[in-house]
This record gives structure tokens, C-alpha cells and sequence, in this order.
């Protein structure tokens, strides 16, 4: 009787679970819930981003000038290394294609770290994050001037003795950090935003800003290189047989010279000019963003200058490219729910069970050390990792009186618990976080898929020990931590 | 209300989250990751403040560490250049394990001084580095005075509770 009782709410959660897979047998239900594996963070990513790999590899939406580049970078290359190098080799020096070859591996590296790594990408706002904002905007405003006009969103910082605007971002719902800026066409924030590159099909930002101009270092240096052996191929040849004979030749024998030497003309002169007018942003601590909008040239007053340079070129150089790597702050691989083994890992069943089995030698302090650190490391992780869900779903369907309750316990930080509930709350208040949090989880892989409400469920149910089994064959870390809770509840509800 | 001392007992019978609190950042030093170590009044009660600035400030000068642009750094960032950043594929950088070091620091701070005061610190990297997010945990229970007598008769009740259902 006591497991059944103290499982009260629980109980409407294990229906709910069943309830989905109700016409299957308790066999089939592990399938079908394997099937709905739990998601990745990059899968529900809010911005207009590709992921391949597996959330491994972050690029804008059109790509398709990126294949060009790459496209004209291997081509070049490879009709170079075809075609010029074996006579260059021969008649000059090997170390020819070796340069290229260096130099070739060199750019695509550099192109691919660019393309395929994240910005610098800021997460957007949790809603409790957004709401708290929100307050000190109305505060900061006075709530009453709230009219027609929304007020403007600036704060003001002073960085280095130069004051800054910080504005406020309403689709990521932050204020933005200095140098920060929103790209439109990946719809982010995206720290020391530089430009959006689509001969990337990337943003260029502090994260990969050391990558983007490496590679367009190299690649001017690459196509220099092509196109000076390239002359040199064609004059040699000419030096031997006539230059119009060469270029009679080279159409049979060398193919494509002529259109690798003029594209190469053209691309040196663009590319070259891009890496000098990096080369100057870096040396001053710059973006292409700031520069463009003319934020810290004299020009705006004598009062201005660029708070963030660090006053020589040196140093602003060594800054930019060898500086630190900021880690990516969207953790794309990560799970949104926690199917991990941290929850129902050994180390709270352990604490569940230390504290059942010497619950009669253990006096009530150390069972509250040992609840405590179940409350802390079931909080920390659920919380953190079970918010998307709970932003994803706000509040669960109104029938599911039973189960909202709960959930509303912590979405919206109510202190009171429904009444369907009373004897959980007095002494299982803190594994009621677990089972909670769980039910909400469970709500995510359901509600797409369930029609009946939960009061339709309860006649169905199971005894627990039927509920049991469905926790063993369910997905592991929600329903061993369930059949720890369970048992916890037991044993914790006899003290 | 009343500042609660709250013990163990309390904070094991009654846990829901009340309300968060953001420490944002401070930019007042540039980009450089830093938090504002103004004391928020809503801790006013919960915690001592010299405590509270000791955590900010030891995370401020982790993350400072981190950023640090000096001779290890460069080394790094010369290396990883020279290998056409294929380096970072199999190691791990200076940020990565000042990070790891910081996240064992804040569980460390939540079990030893935040958690016995229903407080909860958020790894700021969880947050885009943007807020230290602080969690208030309330007690269900609304009298503290008569906690020694109310841990007994709502375990009682809640043990015959559970088993009369």
C-alpha cells in the first residue's frame, strides 16, 4: 500500500508514459520510446543555422557560395599541380609543388575551420533571464510610461574612458556585450561580429576570425603563387619553342593555363586587397562592422578613439590570432534532456540508498546532508538542462490537472502544490524535484503523440509493480531515478 | 521576513524554487569576461555578503586567467597557427581547462556554503557567459520557530499520509 500511496503523482505519470503506448504491449513501448531518442541542443537550435555531423559542423543557411569557393580553390589548384608542376619541377625545382602543396593544405584547413566552427555565437536568453530583464528595463523606465512607444533599449558602459551603448536585442532578448552584434541572416548574436561571409557560408567573429583570416592570408599567397609559375611556365615554354607556339601548345597539352592565369589575375587582386584591409583592422583592433560605421574615427570628434586596442600594432596582432580560443558557448552535442547517467547515476541512487539502509543508525543531520546533496546535483542538472524543454512546452495541456501541477511547481516557481498531492509535500519535498522534473520530460516525448487525458488514464493504471516494469524497460536514467525516487519515498515517508 | 537560518532539516523537507537572481556582467574593463560583484538585495537575507563577493571575485579571476594574453598563450596560439589549427582537434585549450576548473570550483561553492543556504549557483558558460544565474530556494513550511516540532509531526504525517493511500 505505502509504495502505491507514496508514488501518488508518480503514478499519474507512469499512466501518462503508458497511456501513449496503450494499444502496445509493455515490450513494444521501449521501442517506441527509443525511437523519440532524446534530442540534441543544435536540433532545436533557434537560429538560421545548418548543423552536419551531428551538430559537429555549424554553417549559415545558403551555402551554395561556398561551394564555389571551394569549387575555384580546388580546381586551381589541382589543374596547377597537373599541368604546371611536373614541367616546373623538372626545369626549376621541386620545392615548387612542394610550397604549393604546404600552402594548398594550409588554405583548405583554414578554409574549412572558418566554415564550419561556430562564431561566436551567443545563446539566446532563458525566460527567466528575459523576464528579469524585462523588470529592470520597467524599473529603470518607470513602468507607467509604458504607452504606445516602447522606451529605447540602450545601457550605457564606459570602457576604457570611452562610453559605450549597449543595445538591447529583441530577438535574443539580451543586451548585447560590446562588439556584439546580430546578423540578420543567421538570425544570432554573435560576438565581435565582424561580417556575415557567404564565400564562407559563415559569420566571421571572435571565434573564428583567426581562421577566416589566416585562410584568406594563405589564399592570396596560394593564388600568387599559382599565378606567378603560371606566367613563368607559359614564358619558359615560349622561350623555347615562340610564344605563340606555346599558347598553341598549351590548349592540347595544358589545358586551361589561360583560364587559370586570368582567374588567378583576378583573384589576387581581390583577395590581396582583402588581406591588406584585414591586416589594417587587426593592427588596429577593429571589426569590419566598426569600420564600416566610421565608430571610432576621429572623424565622429576628437574625443573618440577605440577603447579596446591596446595601443601598438604588435600587440593587437598577437591579441587577434594568437590570443585564447573562447570556447563555444551553444554546446550544440549536448543532450536536452538528461538521458545521461548523471541523474540516475550511482552517485544518487547511492545517496537514496545510504540513506534508506542506515536511516535507523543515521541521525536525521546526516540524512540531510545526503538529501541536500541529492536536491543540489538533481537540481543543478534538470534545471539547466530541462529549461529548453519546459520553454519549448510553457505549461502542460489543462488536462492534465494531476501533472500540471507539479510541473507549474516549476515553471513557475509556485510554493504551494496542487491539493491532488498533500502527502508528498510534507516529507518527500525533495525527491518530488526528480519525479517532477521527469514527468516534464515525459511530457515531451508525449504530448505530440497522446491523446487522452490523464483522468482517462488513471483506470488503466498499473499497480507499481507493473509501473515498475515499465521503468525497467523504459529509457534508463528517467526510470531508474523514478524506481530510486520510489523507493525513497518509501523509505524516506518511515522515518 | 524574518532571516531564516535554515538547517538541513528544513531545507530537507521543503525545496521549490522561489525566484533567480542574474549577476550580469561587468564591462567596464572591455570585452574581457568579467561579473559585477555588487551584492543583490534579494540575497540581503540569505547570505553573508563577504562570502558572496569571495565566489564572484574567485570566478572573476578565473576567467581573467583564462583570457590571459601572455606567453603560454601565444605559444599556443603559434603552434595551433603552424598546424593549420589541426592541433585543436586532439588538444585541448588553455580556456577549455580553466573552464573545467571553474566548474568544479562553482559545485564545490553550491555544496560547501550555497546549498545549506537554499541558494544555487549556475555555471555562467551554461548562461553564453552572460549572468551568474543564483537560484533561491524557499521553504514550504512558514513558521520557523516551530520547525523542531513540525519536522516530526509532518514526517509522521507524512509517513501515515503515504501509507494510508
Amino acid at each position: 500500500m505505502t509504495p502505491g500511496g507514496g508514488s501518488g503523482p508518480m503514478k499519474d505519470c507512469e499512466y501518462s508514459q503508458i497511456s501513449t503506448h496503450s494499444s502496445s504491449s509493455p515490450m513494444e513501448s521501449p521501442h517506441k520510446k527509443k525511437k523519440s531518442v532524446p534530442k540534441r541542443k543544435w536540433e532545436v537550435f533557434p537560429g538560421r543555422n545548418k548543423f552536419f555531423c551531428n551538430g559537429r559542423i555549424m554553417m549559415a543557411r545558403q551555402t551554395g557560395v561556398f561551394y564555389l569557393t571551394l569549387v575555384l580553390i580546388l580546381v586551381t589548384s589541382g589543374l596547377f599541380f597537373a599541368f604546371d608542376c611536373p614541367y616546373l619541377s623538372e626545369k626549376i625545382t621541386p620545392a615548387i609543388p612542394a610550397i604549393g602543396g604546404i600552402l594548398f593544405f594550409f588554405v583548405m584547413g583554414t578554409l574549412l575551420r572558418t566554415s564550419f566552427s561556430d562564431p561566436g555565437v551567443l545563446p539566446r536568453a532563458t525566460p527567466d533571464e528575459a523576464a528579469d530583464l524585462e523588470r529592470q528595463i520597467d524599473i529603470a523606465n518607470g513602468s507607467s510610461s509604458g504607452g504606445y512607444r516602447p522606451p529605447p533599449r540602450t545601457k550605457e558602459v564606459i570602457i576604457n574612458g570611452q562610453t559605450v551603448k549597449l543595445k538591447y536585442c529583441f530577438t535574443c532578448k539580451i543586451f548585447r556585450p560590446p562588439r556584439a552584434s546580430h546578423c540578420s541572416l543567421c538570425d544570432n548574436c554573435v560576438e565581435r561580429f565582424d561580417h556575415h561571409c557567404p564565400w564562407v557560408g559563415n559569420c566571421v567573429g571572435k571565434r573564428n576570425y583567426r581562421f577566416f583570416y589566416m585562410f584568406i592570408l594563405s589564399l592570396s599567397f596560394l593564388t600568387v603563387f599559382i599565378f606567378a609559375f603560371v606566367i613563368t611556365h607559359v614564358i619558359l615554354r615560349s622561350q623555347q619553342t615562340g610564344f605563340l607556339n606555346a599558347l598553341k601548345d598549351s590548349p592540347a597539352r595544358y589545358p586551361f593555363t589561360e583560364t587559370n592565369s586570368v582567374v588567378c589575375f583576378f583573384s589576387v587582386w581581390s583577395i590581396v586587397g582583402l588581406s591588406g584591409f584585414h591586416t589594417y583592422l587587426i593592427s588596429s583592433n577593429q571589426t569590419t562592422n566598426e569600420d564600416i560605421k566610421g565608430s571610432w574615427s576621429n572623424k565622429r570628434g576628437k574625443e573618440n578613439y577605440n577603447p579596446y586596442s591596446y595601443g601598438n600594432i604588435f600587440t593587437n596582432c598577437c591579441a587577434a590570432l594568437c590570443g585564447p580560443l573562447s570556447p563555444s558557448l551553444i554546446d550544440r552535442r549536448g543532450f536536452i534532456q538528461p538521458d545521461t547517467p548523471q541523474l540516475a547515476g550511482p552517485s544518487n541512487g547511492i545517496t537514496m540508498y545510504g540513506a534508506t539502509q542506515s536511516q535507523s543508525n543515521m541521525c536525521d543531520q546526516d540524512q540531510c546532508i545526503q538529501s541536500t546533496k541529492f536536491v543540489l546535483q538533481a537540481a543543478a542538472t534538470p534545471l539547466l538542462q530541462s529549461e529548453p524543454s519546459i520553454t519549448s512546452e510553457e505549461l502542460p495541456l489543462p488536462g492534465k490537472t494531476s501533472i500540471s501541477g507539479p510541473c507549474a511547481t516549476l515553471t513557475l516557481g509556485q510554493p504551494t502544490p496542487p491539493s491532488s498531492m498533500p502527502n508528498l509535500t510534507s516529507d518527500t519535498g525533495l525527491t518530488d524535484m526528480i519525479p517532477l522534473k521527469e514527468e516534464h520530460e515525459g511530457h515531451q516525448f508525449l504530448t505530440p503523440e497522446e491523446a487522452p487525458s490523464p483522468p482517462g488514464m488513471l483506470p488503466s493504471g498499473s499497480p507499481i509493480a507493473h509501473s515498475h516494469t515499465m521503468h525497467v524497460l523504459s529509457l534508463a536514467s528517467q526510470d531508474s531515478l523514478h524506481e530510486d525516487s520510489v523507493r525513497g519515498l518509501v523509505k524516506l515517508s518511515s522515518v | 521576513t524574518a532571516p531564516q537560518v535554515h538547517s538541513l532539516q528544513e531545507l530537507r523537507r521543503s525545496a521549490s524554487l522561489a525566484t533567480k537572481v542574474f549577476v550580469q556582467r561587468d564591462y567596464s574593463d572591455g570585452t574581457t569576461c568579467q561579473f559585477q560583484t555588487k551584492f543583490p538585495p534579494e540575497l540581503e537575507s540569505r547570505i553573508e555578503r563577504q562570502l558572496f563577493e569571495e565566489t564572484v571575485k574567485t570566478l572573476n579571476g578565473f576567467y581573467a586567467e583564462a583570457e590571459k594574453i601572455g606567453g603560454s598563450s601565444y605559444l599556443e596560439g603559434c603552434l595551433a597557427c603552424a598546424t593549420a589549427y589541426f592541433i585543436f582537434l586532439c588538444m585541448e585549450t588553455h580556456y577549455e581547462k580553466v573552464l573545467k576548473k571553474i566548474s568544479k570550483y562553482i559545485q564545490e561553492q553550491n555544496e560547501k556554503i550555497y546549498a545549506p543556504r537554499g541558494l544555487l549557483l549556475t555555471d555562467p558558460l551554461e548562461r553564453g557567459m552572460r549572468v551568474i544565474e543564483i537560484s533561491i530556494y524557499e521553504d514550504r513550511c512558514s513558521s520557523g520557530s516551530s520547525s523542531s516540532g513540525s519536522s516530526s509531526s509532518s514526517s509522521g504525517g507524512g509517513g501515515g499520509g503515504a501509507g494510508g493511500r
